[in-house]
């Protein structure tokens, strides 16, 4: 597990030039890594899914209401994606250096987060009655 | 590395594959409602498209990671691929502002 650079690079280009320092960690922290982006990931289609469905929720919110919250839950789905790659590439750099794992900036935006967007949604249905 | 039978090589790197496959199958859903919600029929047939592309797209780099990996971790080298989970970011976001789009 000392070897950086081997000869056969296996991931191309972008891996080499994301992942250039440190040596490699324990294959087992790199694949959770790779598990913890994609529950992410997943987190993220569900808000893109969550925000469609509402936006066809015609006769359940109403237009103007109805546009914003979808956008709003389409918006956030792009931008947890984003800060999922964020956190995997830190954590991965942090595995490969040996040193300290970044903070879960992701966890307290997505609880907050998805509180205001349920009471939003709530209220938007109280409204529409 | 670690001695000899202190864990199994084959099933992380599967379960990771599993894990690819889950959010391959979750990306089809929300695409389809995506394509569910496209304003006209070329908007719909667009967006089809894309999903299909890159679920394709995504379903044989899994398959093709599960091998390289199988190959790989015997030996202690490099198993982390950046390619794959950059690909995965760029067409979650792509969905997602496709979604916004249609929103509008």
């Amino acid at each position: 597990m000392t070897a950086t650079r081997t000869p056969d690079s296996p991931g191309g280009r972008w891996t080499d030039r994301l992942l250039a320092e440190g040596s490699d960690p324990d294959p087992r922290f790199t694949l959770a890594n790779e598990r913890t982006f994609l529950a992410w990931i997943r987190t993220a289609l569900a808000l893109v899914a969550g925000g469609v469905g509402v936006a066809l929720a015609g006769d359940l919110v109403d237009a103007p209401l109805r546009h914003l919250l979808a956008i709003g839950f389409s918006a956030t789905g792009a931008l947890v994606a984003a800060l999922a790659f964020r956190r995997w590439l830190r954590t991965e750099r942090a595995l490969r250096r040996d040193e300290t794992l970044p903070p879960p900036a992701l966890a307290p935006l997505m609880s907050y987060g998805l509180a205001i967007a349920a009471i939003a949604l709530v209220a938007a249905l109280l409204i529409a009655r | 590395m670690n001695g000899p039978g202190l864990w199994d090589r084959g099933a992380q790197p599967e379960r990771t594959a599993l894990a690819w496959s889950r959010t391959t199958l979750s990306l089809v859903v929300a695409g389809l409602l995506c394509v569910r919600l496209a304003p006209s029929a070329l908007g719909a047939a667009t967006a089809a498209a894309v999903v299909c592309g890159s679920a394709a797209l995504q379903l044989r780099r899994t398959r093709a990671s599960l091998r390289r990996r199988g190959a790989r971790l015997p030996h202690g080298r490099r198993i982390a691929d950046a390619e794959s989970v950059l690909l995965t970011t760029g067409s979650t976001m792509l969905l997602a502002v496709t979604g916004i789009l249609f929103a509008v």
